[in-house]
């Protein structure tokens, strides 16, 4: 088995052990909801929306344009944050929206930076 | 795309400002520029043709000229209807043109078939001038001692008419009453006849000497003379010295023969005034097309340049201008616009208890309305009381897109200060807002257009009437919604201050009395559900007993009595019967303050009436002068007066625009025309007598009138061929000669400056007025012996028709009658099956018109059209809910909307009119709307997965505002609609209880009855689930 391994130097920029990435799949209704409740947060936070195509999902619970495409509608909403928010950011989006279906995952954030 | 579109003016808010800017301004020059009218104008394209043929009875009248022209007429492209009518002297032939057809084109294509048809000598007349029934726009009679009547006429015809004429906009003046001068050659029959000088010398005589002319250019030298030959009459001396015969060294001359003076035309009407004498009265027709207001403005500047013209002690006396009904209509729907506004303000400031957000809600009232006037130019639109009433109905709901997103912004910027501490830019707060009902609020105010667009395939006079109002409602509503959506939230974003956290007192109010209510309205839902269809029921139930009608009368402010008297009545008898009508209602009911009685035939002939006929236009006091509230006890005292003091004399009453619609409609005048088709004068007499003897016993029949068509006296003078043939005169010729003798036969003009005088000849008055005299009157023959008038003739004294009417070439009589105190359909269906059981001659059959006629049609076409905007509004709701079942929910809103109108209705004891049905139009729009922004809340939540339960409560509680806003503005704002007094809020109140009564219940079941409907089918309609979002 061969390790991949990056160069470090420039212009790529380690990040530290906690930084991750948080997504947040949502419907389209909620997209302007999620966003919103996003951009109060404090310290700010930078994030992108992204259109998504969902498929997989069981028939009977796709309505007829979701059959006929054969996915669902989503957005994905793409957050840079340290570990450490991520609580902060789920429990006010939670608490903001109760009942918004939102699935989340966290996935740690190696290097970034800018070609 | 849309988001864009609104966000583009967020971004650019200074351009936003300066196209606001720029729209106020375009809209004032609009309204400065929109021509402004009482009326809309309701006339067909209609083509007159008035034919004079002086001295023929109505039965010639029809053989020899209307006969002839409505054969050539036939076939003319587009026609629609071709109505005439003979009577004494007079063919009055009507074209009236398919819908859109144009007048110019109309008129040449008359005149082209006229060119063609052959008529008998001495028939004069043509196209009438250019106008529409409502064309009499101003009248005056001239007042003064120092002139007598002859002069007074004088002065009209060639000082006054020539100036008025002259006026941008005036089609022609009609000279009415008074004495037109002419210069009159009155033959001695003794004298003629022992001269041996038969009448065509004479005739000969005066026609051959009596021309100027040019014979060419003679040449003098280096010069070169226009040769000008004098021959003109000027003067009665001029007439007199003319030279009939020699006998030897004798010259025979006119005066030696007969008197030569100055007389009247023979007069075929008169204009009598207050009962104290004959008038001389003007009328000012306008053209069609022209801009009232600015004509009658006119028309008074040069009346009044006029004022130094007019001799001494004489002067001009306006007893109608149309300027006054329209200021006084133009008042009426512009007080309840301003009252409207206020009204509107004051609610938004307790609903949204925030002076800045009403305040801005607030300008899209002007805004819009000067966009309205923009369209309205555009269109060619005139500002009339069905156009402003357009805009007045159109004030509650045109706060309606601004009422929802200035609420949304204002909540908005409520909750992102309460959760978020102010964190969020204030303009992208506004966007999220705009983004959350723009869709909603761009289908709701499209629903309302859209249910307006069936008006405009209305037809006939409810097209005329009603085509302005929906299109200035479309206008107004297009442009209050395109506003909201892009000036307003600019306008937002520089009033609104910081938001409150707390509700207004009245929504706190309002909202904890709503919840416990809904809660309990969603725990009992059979219950309430029942209860809904209940008072569905009932309401059909009280739709069985409200009324029907075509149009609430519209109050011009004036009165006009139309009297009928026996047919043969002499002008002079009728004349001085009229003027004691005058005497006995001035004296008797002081409401009246003057009265100006026009009997007979105009100069025209736009109005052909017999000497039998009388209009008597009633000027009345200021109405808080008169003892009596309504103008209906007004005319029952004057009817009172007629019937207790003269008996066997026929009256109606309308209004000046009234009658010449009706007349314009149908060719009758009143509620229900029966028209009584066949060949036979008499029959159709007979039948119009008894139709009218059995409308008389239905209940509700009042004015009750057929014209006398039979009881005129003839004088039937048959020429004894044989006779007249020995003698060496022809049929033609005699006959000739009677007319000259009676009527006067015209032979030429007298000269004098501008002036043009007829000169004609015709027996003395007292021989005019003697049957002895008449018949035995001299005719000398060619070979100079002569022979008595009853020597060659059968006399026999015969009753004749008065007129005679056509239809399409078929000749009918009719009955007219009003209605009142009941519907018009439900007495024209008794009617009906009364006149049945009428024994009817084979060839002879009723067709049944007046307004009913209209009320049918309207009925016909709306039971096509509304269907159809249903399904309009359906494929609207479809799409933004993309679910049939949510928009079958949204629209089982209406049934319970119309429970409040009706019961309106019969509440306030309005009938159901055209204008009410518009109401009822409305209506469905608004509580279509609500029930959108209701039902898209709710879809918001539940795709935001909130249970259903919660979601009802929740989305009506936060929709409770803006639907409460919406339904009450509206409803409010139509208030002063209902208060309002002046002319032409009769047309308008039906329309405002309709709206009104239907808002009160389409609120209170959206509020109540929508959530139930939600919860039991909402989500399943939408095929939502509450899975979504686990998985990408």
């Amino acid at each position: 088995m061969t390790t991949q391994t990056f160069d470090f130097s420039h212009p790529l920029e380690r990040t530290t052990d906690t930084a991750v990435v948080l997504h947040l799949i949502l419907p389209v209704a909620q997209v302007n909801e999620v966003v919103d409740c996003l951009l109060a947060e404090n310290p700010p936070l930078f994030f992108s929306v992204i259109d998504v195509q969902g498929y997989g999902q069981p028939q009977e619970r796709l309505t007829l344009r979701e059959q006929v495409a054969g996915y669902q509608h989503k957005v994905m909403v793409q957050i840079e944050c340290d570990l450490a928010l991520v609580n902060q950011i789920l429990s006010s989006l939670k608490a903001e929206l109760p009942t918004a279906t939102i699935s989340y995952r966290v996935l740690p954030l190696i290097a970034h930076g800018q070609l | 795309m849309l988001s864009r579109f609104m966000s583009f003016f967020l971004a650019q808010r200074m351009m936003a400002l300066l196209l606001a800017v720029g729209l106020i301004g375009a809209g004032w020059m609009a309204f400065q520029k929109t021509p402004i009218d009482a009326f809309p104008d309701v006339s067909p394209t209609q083509v007159k043709i008035i034919m004079k043929a002086p001295g023929m009875t109505p039965s010639e009248v029809e053989s020899r000229i209307i006969v002839p022209i409505e054969m050539e007429l036939l076939g003319v492209p587009n026609q629609q209807m071709l109505r005439s009518m003979g009577k004494y002297g007079i063919a009055d032939i009507t074209i009236d043109f398919v819908e859109g057809t144009d007048i110019y084109w109309a008129r040449q294509q008359i005149a082209e078939r006229l060119a063609g048809v052959s008529l008998p000598e001495g028939i004069s007349g043509g196209i009438a001038p250019m106008t529409t029934p409502l064309g009499d726009i101003f009248m005056f009679t001239i007042e003064g001692d120092t002139l007598n009547n002859m002069e007074k006429r004088d002065l009209l015809d060639w000082v006054i008419r020539p100036a008025l004429r002259a006026v941008p906009g005036v089609a022609d003046v009609n000279a009415l009453g008074g004495e037109a001068r002419v210069f009159a050659v009155v033959p001695d029959s003794l004298k003629m006849a022992a001269m041996q000088i038969p009448f065509d010398a004479l005739e000969t005589a005066l026609l051959d000497n009596n021309r100027n002319d040019g014979a060419g250019r003679l040449t003098q030298g280096e010069e070169a003379l226009l040769v000008r030959s004098i021959g003109n009459l000027n003067s009665l001396e001029d007439i007199g010295a003319i030279v009939v015969a020699t006998r030897g060294e004798q010259v025979i001359r006119v005066r030696d023969l007969a008197k030569v003076r100055i007389e009247s035309l023979t007069r075929y009407g008169a204009v009598t005034q207050n009962g104290k004498a004959e008038a001389v009265e003007g009328l000012v027709i306008g053209l069609r097309g022209a801009n009232t207001s600015d004509v009658i403005k006119a028309v008074r500047a040069q009346l009044e340049a006029l004022k130094p013209a007019l001799p001494q002690g004489i002067s001009v006396d306006i007893f109608y201008d149309r300027g006054h009904l329209i200021d006084k209509a133009i008042h009426t729907v512009s007080k309840a616009l301003v009252e409207a506004v206020v009204l509107v303000i004051l609610l938004l400031l307790l609903f949204l208890g925030n002076v800045r957000a009403a305040v801005t809600v607030a300008l899209v009232l002007p805004l819009a309305a000067l966009m309205t006037f923009i369209f309205m130019n555009w269109f060619g639109l005139s500002a009339n009381l069905m156009s402003l009433g357009g805009l007045a109905i159109a004030i509650g709901m045109l706060v309606d897109a601004a009422v929802v997103v200035v609420e949304n912004i204002v909540t908005h910027q409520a909750k992102e200060a309460h959760l978020h501490h102010g964190r969020l830019p204030k303009l992208h707060i506004i966007f999220r807002a705009l983004q959350e009902v723009a869709v909603p609020v761009i289908s709701g105010i499209g629903i309302i257009m859209i249910v307006f667009l069936p008006l405009l395939t209305l037809q006939g006079l409810e097209g005329k009437l009603f085509v302005p109002v929906a299109l200035t409602i479309v206008f107004a509503l297009g442009s209050a919604l395109l506003l909201s959506l892009t000036i307003i939230p600019v306008i937002a974003s520089f009033i609104l201050g910081k938001p409150s956290h707390d509700l207004p007192w009245l929504m706190r109010k309002v909202s904890q009395g709503y919840r416990p209510l809904l809660i309990w309205a969603l725990a009992h839902d059979k219950i309430v559900l029942a209860a809904a269809v209940a008072a569905l029921a009932l309401a059909g139930v009280l739709y069985t007993q409200v009324g029907k009608t075509f149009m609430p009368q519209m109050d011009e402010g004036d009165l006009i009595v139309q009297i009928e008297k026996v047919p043969s009545v002499s002008l002079e008898a009728s004349r001085d019967l009229d003027m004691k009508i005058q005497q006995a209602l001035l004296q008797q009911v002081p409401e009246v303050e003057r009265i100006v009685a026009r009997l007979g035939s105009d100069e025209i002939g736009l109005d052909p009436m017999s000497l039998n006929d009388t209009d008597s236009f009633l000027v009345l006091k200021p109405k808080e002068t008169w003892r009596m509230q309504t103008k209906d006890e007004l005319i029952e005292e004057i009817r009172q007066v007629l019937e207790s003091q003269f008996p066997g004399i026929n009256y109606a009453f309308t209004q000046p625009i009234q009658m010449r619609v009706d007349e314009m409609l149908t060719g009758a005048r009143g509620d229900v025309a029966i028209k009584i088709f066949g060949d036979d004068a008499a029959e159709l007499s007979a039948l119009a007598e008894q139709m009218a003897a059995l409308v008389e016993t239905i209940d509700g029949a009042e004015d009750v009138f057929t014209s006398q068509n039979d009881g005129m006296k003839y004088l039937q003078l048959k020429v004894d061929a044989l006779k007249a043939g020995r003698l060496g005169l022809s049929v033609n010729e005699l006959e000739a000669r009677l007319r000259a003798y009676l009527e006067g036969m015209r032979l030429g003009v007298i000269y004098q400056g501008n002036r043009q005088v007829p000169l004609l000849i015709r027996a003395d008055a007292a021989q005019r007025a003697s049957q002895m005299a008449f018949l035995n009157q001299p005719i000398v023959l060619e070979n100079g012996q002569s022979v008595m008038l009853n020597q060659v003739v059968e006399v026999q004294e015969v009753d004749g028709p008065v007129a005679v009417k056509r239809e399409l070439g078929k000749r009918f009589s009719v009955v007219v009658a009003n209605v009142s105190g009941r519907d018009l359909v439900s007495f024209v269906e008794e009617a009906k099956a009364k006149a049945a059981q009428l024994p009817t001659p084979a060839g002879y059959y009723f067709v049944w018109g007046g307004e009913f006629e209209n009320q049918q049609r309207a009925a016909e076409r709306l039971s096509i059209v509304v269907p159809v905007a249903l399904v309009l509004i359906f494929m609207i709701l479809f799409s933004t809910f993309r679910s049939a079942g949510q928009a079958a929910m949204v629209l089982s809103n209406i049934p319970f909307a119309l429970i409040g109108g009706v019961v309106a209705l019969w509440l306030t004891g309005e009938y159901l009119s055209v204008p009410a049905s518009v109401g009822f139009i409305a209506l469905l729009g608004i509580a279509v709307l609500n029930g959108v922004v209701m039902m898209s809340y709710f879809n918001q939540l539940l795709a935001q997965g909130m249970a259903i339960q919660e979601v009802v409560i929740e989305g009506a509680m936060r929709r409770l505002r803006p639907v409460l806003m919406t339904a009450s503005i509206a409803a409010l704002g139509l208030i002063p609609l209902v208060f309002a007094s002046g002319p032409g809020s009769e047309i308008q109140r039906p329309l405002a209880i309709v709206v009104i009564g239907g808002l009160i219940s389409s609120t209170l079941l959206t509020l109540l009855i929508l959530p139930i409907i939600y919860r039991l089918f909402g989500a399943r309609a939408l095929g939502l689930t509450q899975q979504e979002g686990k998985t990408v």
